[in-house]
């Protein structure tokens, strides 16, 4: 499980600092789906970092699965990371300039996966998300849906314990947003634990709990039943 | 319009600074070179050219099997100006002794030529002081270059001043040179009437219809038709050569020829520093054109932005052609300072005084603004390329910054200039190992001799008393004869550095058929065990064998009796084609090395060169070499005590071998600077290139980061490309590397081989080189925080 305490981050820059996060505590169990949602600015993303492992806060302190990682380098973050955290973002963030079945295969290769396994389990994963078929193409050739479930296949592929989504389906039409959610659904009850920043009331409707931020701090939660 | 231009040109540039750093610096030293290059081929293109009649000077040459050289019987040019009308007159240039000339306390001796009263009539060398047309009538009369007269009478005009020349007849100084151009084929401090030579009886014994060593000139009427006098010649060789040069064929060579002809490797210099420039050309062109488009790369915005707001293709390319042309004539600018300041200074010590470059406008204008064309014409391309490229996007995508929608555009082309930037850097680092080896090669070489343990002193002194001189000199040698520390010692007129120039033909007594043109030189006793010059078989002259002179002993070398068709040669007679001596060999050495390695060991004669007597070198071979400092000293003493104009010097014959390969060495420092400027420029355009890619690709780096990837993968992963790259350039680069090696170490007579190892080394270097210029940004965009990078979008 994961856990944190006061969370507190600060950006500063020359002229004015910004207070991103003021104060979070927040538990996630194991097996959870909890939406993270708020207005623009509330400091969503930023926490959602945080969690990801990709940056450190200010002050506070994370507890993640058992190891205080607050103040780790990123080097020891980079190793926790990997292979226990996937992520997906609104954006996609697949590489250009591979192909679909390499972008998937990618974690794996960075976890030093033997290759006949590798194969076998990119494979299920791009079956799975049914973008099998288009294993051989490039990003680009793809719609925002496709493009989406490749992400998400990526996301899995690895069998991380945690799934950050970050606005999955801001960049999708309905049709493909409503799928890729009950894809998160279907991932979510096989027991990865998902944590998802949501501006749509519809896609938070998935999740077990919704947490909503204002001026970096938590002001309800709403518990889904 | 064009303020506006200007001030965003500059902003652009300055945000961009480290790429316009990187192109100003590589562009200014590329094209400092590239002015120096040129400069020295245009120099060397005009050699002569001064003169204003240079296309109706000819030299009268004897052709010699395929050859032809600059020289022939000094009678000749009376007989042609007598029995040639279309020749307008001529003269002789003739270098015979340089007398020492005094005035007051002041005693100098410089190069000096003999040349007839017509010299200035012919060649255009300008006067500073005196009358051309008088200058040189009278017998009694000099003509000094500016820097010898200004030595002699300071900064006043000399002429009509006396001179005392050899201690013993008044001269008058009759004119004042100045400067002669550094690519002149002549080059004298000294001009003196020819008239005085036949003073000289050594000259005027030998200055008949069969030897040939005069120089001659001769001035054509415009309308002459050179052919036609040229096919009379053979007419005058038979009416007046000796009888044994009846078989010379006289030829007259153009003057703009001469240098070529005196200098066989002249052209080789030229062609080879036209390629070196075009080479750098290419080098630098590529630099400029990948560095500006793939800093443009991130301005698609920014053109598709203007041309929503109204700009036309032409705004667009004129906007990019000010910046490049900004940064073009920053460089040029730069570079003709870097060029005069720094790189002419430092070519002109290399060149160790041999054609001087110096820019000035008035002269070098026509190659200082075909260098600038050249720059401007790069600039343009450079300036168009990215522009089009940009303007080739789609607006509407390109608004939106979707510039990585097409990653492979234009990648082929780049990699394509990086390749043939890095295989021309490789080839040039593989010919400066090259001449760096021939030259080890030929310094170490064995040349057939011991250099080791020898002391060489310069004897020619230039004694006050000759007679007097001579008889201290038996004194000295005797003494010398008894110290412990000498071996053995010789006093020659020649050392086996450097062997005159001295032909004749020779031919086995009674076998006149069997003619064979051959060196030959003053042999000296003492030389062979002094050298360690391993004999055939026979002796070395001896002054113990009276029979020696008597019987005219002549030593030859292996190459000279195979020549004469010999298994085994003591004992055998000779003789010269011009008189009736019959000389004897009495002893046969090995080939060795008499001449720099440059050239192949052809047959050579020595003479007996008289008894022992003080001569132009005493050679010493010592037992213990740290024992030396004792034996100069004494030596310095004694010949201290000997009236004369020159004080005693000496050299280690190993260090004087190794000075017969300075000019090649100075080539070599040159190629090697070159090669240093080629290989930074290509590392400068790598360096600029990997920041761009790294930039570009900070999104896949951020998601390969958050995916788990590891620093030094990443780092792996944006290096790996250029090296392939370079790797591709060396695969190239190689063989054909490998092919001008060979090619240029045949130009040597006696060359190392191309090593397997040269390749191995360039290589290395290359890579080496490239990987330390795309780490350090490699690294830097590795270890970049990946939160930054996916927010990138």
């Amino acid at each position: 499980m994961i856990q944190t305490i006061n969370l507190q981050k600060l950006f500063a820059t020359e002229e004015v600092e910004t207070t991103a996060l003021n104060g979070i505590s927040m538990d996630v169990k194991d097996g959870e789906f909890v939406a993270i949602m708020g207005p623009s600015g509330c400091g969503k993303s930023t926490l959602l970092n945080i969690l990801g492992l990709l940056d450190n806060p200010t002050d506070g302190e994370y507890n993640f699965y058992g190891t205080a990682v607050a103040r780790m380098t990123e080097r020891q973050r980079a190793q926790l990371r990997k292979g226990s955290i996937g992520f997906v973002f609104q954006s996609f963030n697949l590489i250009d300039e591979l192909t679909v079945y390499e972008n998937v295969e990618l974690p794996l290769l960075y976890l030093k996966t033997p290759a006949d396994e590798r194969k076998q389990r990119v494979e299920a994963a791009l079956e799975r998300m049914a973008i099998m078929h288009r294993r051989n193409h490039f990003p680009q050739q793809l719609s925002g849906g496709q493009q989406q479930r490749t992400a998400i296949a990526r996301a899995v592929v690895a069998k991380p314990k945690l799934i950050l989504a970050d606005e999955p389906t801001g960049n999708l039409d309905s049709k493909n947003g409503e799928e890729v959610m009950k894809l998160l659904g279907e991932l979510n009850d096989e027991g990865t634990t998902i944590i998802m920043v949501t501006h749509s009331p519809y896609d938070a409707g998935f999740a077990h709990r919704i947490v909503n931020l204002f001026d970096g701090k938590v002001v309800t939660e709403n518990f889904h039943v | 319009m064009f303020r506006n231009y200007l001030t965003i040109a500059l902003r652009t540039l300055w945000r961009n600074r480290l790429f316009t750093a990187i192109n100003v610096v590589g562009l200014s030293v590329g094209l400092a070179c590239v002015v120096v290059l040129v400069l020295f081929a245009q120099q060397a293109l005009t050699f002569d050219g001064f003169h204003a009649q240079i296309d109706r000077i000819y030299s009268v040459q004897t052709q010699s099997d395929d050859q032809a050289y600059n020289q022939t019987v000094y009678p000749i040019l009376d007989q042609m100006l007598r029995d040639y009308p279309e020749i307008e007159t001529g003269t002789h240039v003739q270098s015979w002794n340089n007398p020492w000339i005094q005035y007051g306390d002041k005693y100098i001796q410089k190069q000096t030529a003999y040349v007839d009263s017509t010299f200035f009539r012919i060649f255009s060398f300008p006067l500073k002081y005196g009358d051309p047309a008088t200058a040189l009538r009278q017998k009694r009369s000099v003509v000094l270059s500016d820097e010898t007269a200004q030595s002699l009478f300071g900064d006043v005009n000399p002429v009509g001043k006396a001179v005392t020349l050899d201690d013993s007849l008044s001269y008058t100084i009759t004119g004042v040179l100045d400067k002669i151009p550094s690519n002149s084929s002549q080059q004298f401090e000294v001009l003196m009437p020819a008239a005085n030579l036949m003073d000289f009886p050594g000259f005027s014994e030998n200055a008949d219809w069969y030897n040939g060593f005069a120089t001659v000139f001769v001035l054509l009427r415009p309308d002459a038709d050179k052919a036609r006098l040229e096919a009379k010649l053979p007419q005058l060789v038979k009416k007046h050569f000796a009888p044994e040069g009846q078989k010379r064929i006289i030829r007259l060579g153009a003057y703009k020829e001469f240098i070529h002809t005196e200098n066989p490797t002249f052209s080789n210099l030229i062609y080879g520093a036209v390629t070196i420039a075009a080479f750098l050309l290419i080098i630098i062109s590529i630099n400029l054109i990948n560095l500006n488009t793939a800093s443009a790369l991130p301005r698609a915005k920014e053109v598709a932005m203007r041309q929503v707001v109204g700009a036309t293709r032409q705004l667009v390319l004129r906007q990019f052609w000010v910046e490049s042309g900004l940064v073009v004539l920053a460089s040029l600018a730069l570079s003709v300072l870097f060029a005069i300041f720094f790189l002419i200074p430092r070519f002109n010590q290399l060149r160790d005084g041999r054609m001087q470059l110096e820019i000035a406008w008035a002269t070098d204008y026509p190659t200082i603004l075909t260098v600038a064309g050249i720059a401007i014409l790069v600039a343009l391309v450079a300036g168009t390329y990215p522009a089009l490229y940009l303007l080739g996007l789609k607006t509407t995508e390109a608004v939106k910054g979707k510039l990585a929608a097409s990653p492979g555009r234009g990648r082929l082309r780049q990699n394509a200039l990086i390749v043939l930037q890095f295989t021309l850097a490789v080839i040039f680092i593989l010919g400066t190992i090259g001449l760096r080896e021939q030259i080890q090669f030929m310094k170490q070489a064995d040349l057939g001799y011991d250099k080791d343990k020898v002391l060489m002193f310069k004897t020619d002194l230039a004694y006050r008393n000759e007679a007097a001189a001579r008889s201290q000199g038996q004194a000295i040698l005797a003494k010398l004869r008894q110290n412990p520390n000498v071996v053995s010692f010789t006093s020659s007129e020649v050392t086996p550095v450097d062997f005159w120039n001295n032909f004749n033909s020779y031919y086995p007594d009674g076998d006149e058929a069997r003619q064979v043109r051959i060196r030959h030189v003053a042999g000296a006793v003492g030389f062979t065990e002094t050298f360690k010059i391993p004999l055939l078989e026979g002796r070395n002259f001896s002054d113990k064998t009276p029979a020696d002179s008597v019987n005219h002993a002549v030593i030859l070398n292996e190459s000279a009796m195979k020549a004469f068709g010999w298994k085994t040669a003591v004992g055998k007679k000779l003789r010269q084609l011009n008189n009736n001596e019959v000389f004897t060999v009495v002893g046969v050495t090995k080939d060795y090395h008499y001449r720099n390695l440059k050239e192949r060991v052809e047959p050579m004669l020595q003479w007996y060169g008289g008894r022992e007597q003080l001569s132009s070198f005493l050679s010493v071979r010592l037992a213990d070499e740290d024992k030396a400092p004792a034996l100069i000293r004494e030596l310095e003493t004694q010949f201290g005590k000997i009236p004369a104009r020159r004080t005693l010097s000496y050299v280690y014959l190993a260090d004087e071998i190794g000075k017969a390969y300075q000019s090649i060495e100075s080539i070599w420092r040159m190629v090697s600077f070159v090669t240093i400027v080629a290989i930074l420029i290509a590392c400068a355009g790598i360096f600029g290139l990997i920041s761009l890619v790294a930039r570009q690709r900070t999104k896949e780096i951020g998601v390969r980061k958050v995916l788990g990837a590891s620093v030094v993968s990443i780092a792996a992963l944006l290096s790996s490309d250029f090296m392939k790259l370079v790797a591709l350039a060396i695969l190239i680069a190689s063989p054909l590397g490998w092919w001008l090696g060979v090619k240029l170490l045949s130009y040597f007579a006696y060359h190392t081989q191309v090593q397997w190892w040269y390749i191995a080394v360039a290589a290395l270097l290359a890579i080496g080189i490239a990987l330390g210029s795309v780490i350090f940004q490699a690294i830097r965009a590795a270890l970049m925080n990946p939160v930054k990078a996916i927010r990138t979008e």
